[in-house]
């Protein structure tokens, strides 16, 4: 019977410690205390959780105390229905990888297998993806007759401004931060006792997480293995620009690798990714992609970059931040033997990372951009049985293979395929044989252009969405 | 990419009739014209059909919906009644019992489980059930039914439920569905099984007759017997008996006695357990059990002991086999049926793994080449569903304190397999529930079995220790309170279905 109530110990600065000082702040029992233990900032960590949320960014934000208006006023954030991606996977082809609600079925046959039957692209007819083109933004109406009902969004944000807004937030809600620097680890039977911090202090826990990003202190001490995947150099910029870009992130191949540009509020971080092997300029910091071989050993749970590093080239990092928090809390241990939440919270956050490991990986599959460093590795990089089974299914006859506990939906699969080329070769027969399918995917064709261009742009919907919303909190 | 014309499927032949077939023949005549794709079902009346009063789960109605048949159409035709859920008794500890409803317990509140809020509301009030606060279990103990109110934001929007029924007369309901919608039925043996020499896929049957029947594609609806994929094409079954050791079934009907229950009732027993399944005129009953811990006439003999009312005829005997092929799906053949796999019907899921069988087929509808990766995909995905439905039924085994006969002694210390320990040691601990996402049975399915048969978790969660208990206890109260109200006004299920739809005379003697 748990009584007393254990101490959580936190250890990071990155965005991720934030998070989750923030995300167990609300649901740690009033027993429980919660400590944050701040060192020096690392650079660029925060800046590789690549900015973008998919539409479950609303309830991450929410879950973190944050609501739409903060983010929006205080946070910097911007709208996002997905990501542009530029000569990706040649030169000269492009696509949104948009957000999307499940797609609509007509007479029991689901929207993308008309499409497919009828030799379409999927894009045409999502309206996320034509927003996208135009530049344009507007939250969805309720009215589900208007197409933009079904536009799903998530949020552009600067990690650094958000871990700041929870730091004011979260000062007086019960979450003890101390500032340090880890000097050494106390370990006994393979369990942390205490953190020992530079100046002599001494944090004793029960449960600690290792929020320190790519150096994982607390899991070297724990000597828990990373198994790393390729070497990645990134370099990231921030720029000033006077008005604000589309609702998208832009993702643009290049020959030694990609660049993205995120458009925030007053400006766009742009973020540079090449090999890490071959790529030596000055400037440039080294990561290295993969993950723990156990997310959560003995009594030490590893969240975000210190879990895993993920190239950023979808919104997965924060999902899967959001989920192993949400998971974290449905999971909070009652006493020291955590075997059996450490087992459930293990075999759920394996199987996270397996399933958006192979979402990045189908971005490479058939990609026919220049035999760079980078695009060799990326594309020699092995293609796993779930992978190989999802290709095959959707280039057999257009078949989308879910899994358990996958951080991406069938749509944002069917979008990837497309965007990648990839068509099927068989058709739903019951597609081939509908009579009027023609006519009804040019309805939807044109009702969607006809929305589009009534929408307003991204800066002008933002900028009037702020000061409606700062005119309403602040008088 | 190859860009080869597709090369559809022409013909569909059904081996067997029963549900299998006709549920079959009928979901496939509601999808395809004759013109485009002639489906035929070969079938013997020599051989007869397991048809025993059936019970279900939710799933059927969609199936309903599917070929788009009158609910009151298909209750009279096939005498069937409404189920709320099973009540199991004598599961956990001899004299106790539970209802495992259909819906939910409670409403979730913050996010939060609805039972975790249960478990802090049970510390102060010993005595409540987790059953009083369903709809369904409510209205079940009364004897109360009602169709469920389209209105989220009504009490009765909380019902769930599914049909007892007459399965051979939902047989030939269906055939009748079906041969209006072009399904040619064929009468006659099946005596030969020809297969191509080339690529071993079955081209045609050779009936008693001497016709043959030639096809693209083949549904094995075969019963046990398996002709097509286990006979004919040696696909091998994987067996589940070391987990689940009933091998055999008595079953008899009886006439009907006293009120219509809308429950299913499973009674576990010395070997086994037995079933009693209410349909309009008459109640099925049914005794399953270990051949190797009870002999025949013991279990004919304890099956008429429990029958409340006469029996009608002489009780019948099934063999089975309790596990699947290994492959569902081989060549141009699918066992849809006992012929794929059997798992005991403790939880009503024959017709729904039927269903998945059927559908799963649908949304994969192949090209007459039949690819393997069309074959793989089905045989993946069906696996999964036995498997799931497997770890459920096992649950009601393992989780008993029953030590008086070798059978329980038996189960109570068996390994199984590890994702269900797993999910006992998870509930165990906090009452904490993970269910897979593709999974049949959902939370409050789990809840209810689990707490029924006496895992009460050793604490609550974290979670709600911190909430006000008060606070808990009226909220609670409140829903318990507004639930007893609304059963209050529902009519008995007998005056229900006299109403709606009562069929005329018995259905199928």
């Amino acid at each position: 019977m748990h009584s007393g109530g254990l101490t959580v110990v936190i250890y990071g600065s990155e965005f991720a410690a934030y998070a989750a000082s923030a995300a167990l702040s609300n649901v740690l029992p009033k027993t429980y205390k919660l400590i944050h233990i701040t060192p020096e900032k690392l650079t660029l960590c925060s800046t590789l959780y690549g900015g973008v949320t998919g539409p479950s960014g609303y309830d991450f934000f929410r879950s973190l105390g944050l609501e739409e208006p903060d983010l929006l006023i205080s946070g910097g954030a911007t709208f996002s229905y997905g990501t542009y991606f530029r000569n990706w996977p040649s030169a000269s082809a492009s696509w949104v990888q948009c957000f999307s609600q499940p797609f609509q079925v007509l007479q029991d046959i689901p929207l993308d297998q008309l499409i497919s039957a009828s030799g379409g692209n999927l894009q045409d007819y999502l309206i996320g993806a034509q927003a996208t083109l135009a530049g344009r933004f507007a939250h969805p109406p309720p009215d589900t007759s208007n197409p933009l009902s079904r536009a799903e969004y998530g949020y552009h944000f600067a990690a650094d401004a958000i871990a700041r807004l929870i730091e004011a937030k979260t000062r007086n809600e019960g979450v003890e931060r101390i500032e340090g620097q880890l000097e050494d680890v106390s370990v006994s039977d393979d369990a942390i006792e205490a953190l020992r911090l530079r100046d002599g202090r001494e944090i004793q826990g029960d449960l600690f997480i290792d929020c320190s990003g790519i150096n994982r202190n607390l899991m070297r001490a724990l000597e828990n293995p990373y198994q790393s995947g390729r070497s990645l150099s990134v370099s990231v910029s921030r720029s000033r620009s006077e008005q604000l870009g589309p609702p998208c992130r832009t993702i643009t191949a290049s020959d030694t690798g990609w660049q993205s540009i995120l458009p925030v509020q007053g400006g766009v971080e742009a973020l540079t990714i090449r090999d890490g092997a071959s790529d030596s300029e000055r400037g440039h910091l080294l990561f290295e992609t993969g993950a723990l071989t156990k997310q959560w050993t003995n009594n030490c749970v590893a969240l975000g970059h210190a879990a895993y590093f993920m190239e950023p080239l979808t919104s997965a990092p924060i999902t899967l931040l959001h989920r192993s928090l949400k998971r974290l809390g449905e999971l909070i241990p009652l006493d020291r033997d955590m075997s059996v939440e450490r087992q459930e919270y293990n075999r759920q956050t394996s199987e996270d990372i397996a399933n958006a490991t192979a979402f990045n990986q189908a971005h490479f599959v058939g990609a026919e951009t220049e035999m760079s460093p980078y695009w060799q590795k990326a594309k020699a990089a092995p293609i796993g049985d779930r992978l190989k089974r999802k290709l095959t299914q959707f280039q057999s006859r257009g078949h989308l293979v879910q899994y358990d506990l996958e951080p991406f939906n069938p749509e944002d699969w069917a979008i990837l395929h497309y965007g990648m080329g990839r068509r099927p070769t068989r058709h739903d027969i019951r597609a081939k044989a509908m009579p009027n399918a023609g006519r009804l995917l040019d309805q939807f064709k044109s009702a969607i252009a006809g929305i589009v261009p009534r929408m307003p742009p991204h800066h002008q919907y933002l900028s009037r969405f702020r000061a409606y919303l700062e005119k309403k909190h602040y008088e | 990419m190859s860009n080869a014309p597709q090369k559809n499927i022409r013909n569909i032949v059904i081996v067997g009739g029963g549900s299998a077939g006709w549920m079959t023949a009928a979901a496939l005549s509601s999808l395809v014209s004759p013109q485009a794709v002639q489906i035929t079902l070969v079938e013997s009346e020599q051989i007869g059909t397991i048809g025993v009063g059936e019970a279900t789960i939710p799933d059927v109605i969609n199936f309903n919906a599917m070929l788009g048949i009158s609910e009151t159409d298909f209750l009279r035709e096939t005498n069937g009644t409404f189920k709320l859920g099973i009540e199991f008794i004598n599961w956990g500890r001899l004299g106790e019992s539970y209802f495992h409803p259909f819906g939910n317990h409670g409403v979730d509140m913050n996010g939060i489980d609805f039972h975790q809020f249960w478990l802090n509301y049970q510390r102060a009030n010993p005595s409540s059930t987790i059953e009083e606060f369903s709809l369904s279990a409510i209205a079940a103990h009364q004897n109360k039914f009602t169709i469920p109110d389209n209105n989220p934001r009504s009490v009765l929007s909380q019902i769930r439920y599914a049909y007892h029924f007459d399965a051979t007369a939902y047989a030939k309901y269906l055939r009748r569905y079906a041969e209006k919608r072009g399904v040619n039925r064929v009468e006659g043996k099946v005596v030969e099984i020809n297969q191509d020499a080339n690529t071993g896929f079955i081209s045609n049957i050779r009936l008693e007759s001497d016709a043959t029947v030639a096809g693209d594609m083949f549904f094995d609806c075969t019963g046990f017997r398996s002709l097509l994929l286990g006979q004919t094409l040696g696909v091998d079954f994987q067996d589940w008996a070391h987990w689940l050791p009933c091998d055999t079934a008595q079953t008899v009907a009886c006439e009907r006695m006293g009120e219509l229950l809308p429950y299913t009732k499973s009674t576990a027993k010395t070997a086994g357990w037995q079933w009693r399944i209410p349909t309009q005129h008459r109640t099925g009953n049914g005794h399953i059990y270990s051949s190797s811990m009870m002999s025949d006439d013991d279990a004919i003999e304890s099956l008429l002991a429990d029958l409340d009312g006469p029996a009608l005829g002489t009780p019948r005997k099934i063999k089975f086999r309790t596990g699947h092929r290994s492959q569902f799906w081989e060549k141009n053949c699918i066992a849809v049926g006992l012929s794929g796999g059997f798992l005991e019907p403790l939880e009503s899921t024959s017709l729904y793994l039927i269903q998945e069988g059927i559908s799963k087929f649908i949304s994969l509808f192949p090209s007459a080449d039949m690819p393997a990766s069309v074959r793989d995909e089905y045989n993946r995905q069906l696996t999964q569903k036995f498997e799931q439905v497997r770890d459920f039924i096992i649950l009601h085994y393992k989780a008993t304190e029953r030590d008086d006969s070798p059978f329980w002694n038996y189960c109570r210390t068996m390994d199984v397999p590890d994702s269900l320990t797993h999910k006992m040691e998870l509930f165990r601990e906090a009452g904490r529930i993970f269910r897979y996402e593709d999974e049949l049975f959902s939370r409050p399915s789990w809840v209810a079995v689990m707490l029924g048969q006496n895992i009460h978790p050793k604490s609550v969660d974290p979670i709600v220790h911190s909430l006000n208990s008060a606070e808990v206890a009226r909220s609670l109260e409140s829903m318990r309170s507004s639930m007893n109200k609304a059963t209050s006004q529902m009519p008995t299920h007998e005056a229900m279905l006299r109403q709606y739809a009562w069929a005329a005379a018995p259905v199928g003697v």
